[in-house]
């Protein structure tokens, strides 16, 4: 565990939160890997029955840490967005329930994780922004966990991301099941310690019952995604936000 | 256990059974099946409401009639009901859920697998199966209809109760009535039994093969699962503390 990453237990619940404050919980891909090998980690944990992902403080994520990109390549680029991917796209097969507590902001990739958790809680005035379209490339992973919670046609026009929107709309839309007037994280560890308590392996059989409906080809669009994200790094807008960042185009 | 009422070209199936919360008994399933088969067959009859008559629509499994039942016959009578409520989506005939009281377990299950559903503000709406000890057995595919995956997903792990106005929110109901659901129901039926028939019927088939898609597939696995979870300590403990030793 290291010190971008805090896990706390509650009795049978274990609360993942990114704590990069200075990187307004933007992953890079330390951090990823981190969250991988500590969900790996926690599989063979019988003692952990569920799981929170959160913010330490701030917001819930940033998305991909662009500045922690600087000097790298496009290859170099694509090749982390994909493992930020399979990360993403792993939830809904992990055998485990993995809540998703957003207070403060959820932004692109962040937004995405929080998607793709099974459970999503949310701040009523939590920002949540899709900002990727405007910055110059499309969303390079989680398609189909947006489609399976919004339905294609809502799904097309928050991925353009056209303005923000806070958390009441993100209920309303499905981006997330449950809204809390105050704290999100306090009410998704009230929630996950109720489910922690049912029969686990009702619980995981039911996980499982759904886990076809939502993953509809969800490897074959992260492919396309992050194809066309590669595609796009090409243009002209897209290289001048890579150059704001240090990168080399 | 069923009261059957005709009115106009619209029936009204009342659940009746108020000493056992109106749960569904292997007998009350079949009762339902030859009462919708009946109905079906009954050119007279263009629409059908399914309710309570009384407390709440349906509590679910009678778990008490269970206790002369081995696993294998449980998984088995689980089986005959998701047919049943499979077998609305392809009917010819309309059939309308109006949900007061409450409507839990096989019964939620039972009300969403109806092509309307009518709910009041204060029902309250449940599946208990997983906090028991197993997985709802069946009528996923109504739920992913219904809901979309993700929905299905936490209503079926069922942590709290909700209201009839979470329940339109959610898209498990359709209309909230103001009044009773059993009143707006039929006033809802009404109308559509006026309107022409076939064009009902010939929409209803339309709707069926997305409604229905995966619906067997998935009621299999689920009973599979079903079968598996009941085997659990958790699940013998539910099972027992209503008199069932499995």
């Amino acid at each position: 565990m290291s010190a971008d990453l805090r896990q706390t237990r509650k009795g049978n619940v274990v609360v993942l939160a990114l704590d990069r404050p200075e990187r307004r919980n933007a992953m890079d891909i330390s951090v990823t890997r981190n969250l991988a090998d500590t969900f790996d980690s926690l599989v063979k944990d019988e003692t952990v029955n569920a799981v929170i992902l959160q913010g330490h403080s701030h917001g819930f994520g940033a998305g991909t840490d662009l500045k922690a990109l600087g000097g790298q390549t496009v290859t170099e680029m694509v090749s982390d967005e994909r493992e930020m991917a399979a990360l993403a796209r792993s939830f809904n097969r992990y055998p485990k329930p993995i809540i998703a507590a957003v207070d403060g902001f959820a932004i692109g990739g962040g937004a995405v994780f929080a998607a793709s958790c099974d459970v999503v809680f949310t701040s009523e005035a939590a920002k949540w922004a899709l900002p990727e379209v405007p910055i110059g490339w499309n969303a390079a992973y989680g398609i189909a966990a947006l489609q399976a919670r919004l339905g294609a046609i809502t799904a097309r026009h928050i991925l353009w991301g056209v303005d923000m929107f806070d958390g009441l709309t993100a209920h309303k839309l499905g981006l997330a099941d449950f809204i809390s007037k105050d704290s999100a994280a306090e009410s998704a560890l009230a929630y996950a310690q109720k489910l922690a308590a049912m029969p686990m392996h009702a619980v995981l059989a039911t996980k499982r019952l759904t886990v076809a409906a939502i993953d509809r080809e969800s490897t074959s669009l992260d492919n396309l995604a992050i194809k066309a994200f590669a595609d796009c790094l090409a243009f002209d807008e897209a290289q001048a936000t890579l150059r704001k960042f240090g990168m080399v185009g | 256990m069923l009261e059957i009422q005709k009115n106009g070209a619209v029936v009204t199936i009342s659940i009746d059974r108020p000493e056992r919360r109106n749960a569904m008994s292997v007998g009350l399933s079949r009762q339902i099946a030859e009462t919708l088969d009946k109905m079906e067959k009954d050119n007279s009859v263009k629409a059908i409401i399914l309710r309570g008559k009384e407390h709440g629509f349906c509590a679910g499994s009678d778990l008490k009639e269970l206790s002369e039942f081995t696993l294998e016959e449980i998984a088995e009578a689980e089986r005959e009901k998701a047919a049943v409520a499979r077998s609305i989506t392809f009917m010819n005939t309309p059939v309308i859920a109006a949900v007061d009281g409450f409507t839990m377990g096989g019964g939620l299950v039972y009300t969403i697998s109806c092509d309307v559903v009518f709910t009041s503000h204060d029902a309250i709406w449940h599946l208990p199966e997983v906090a028991l000890g197993w997985n709802p057995g069946w009528g996923i595919q109504a739920l992913l209809a219904r809901c979309g995956p993700v929905v299905a997903r936490h209503v079926c792990w069922g942590v709290d109760p909700f209201d009839g106005v979470e329940a339109v929110r959610l898209g498990l109901a359709d209309f909230l009535a103001d009044n009773t659901a059993a009143i707006a129901a039929a006033e809802y039926a009404d109308k559509l039994a006026a309107l022409p028939e076939h064009a009902v019927a010939a929409t209803k088939r339309l709707c069926a093969p997305a409604a229905g898609e995966n619906g067997q597939v998935l009621d299999l696995m689920a009973n599979q699962l079903f079968y598996e979870s009941c085997k659990h300590k958790t699940a013998k403990a539910s099972y027992r503390r209503f008199g069932v030793n499995i």
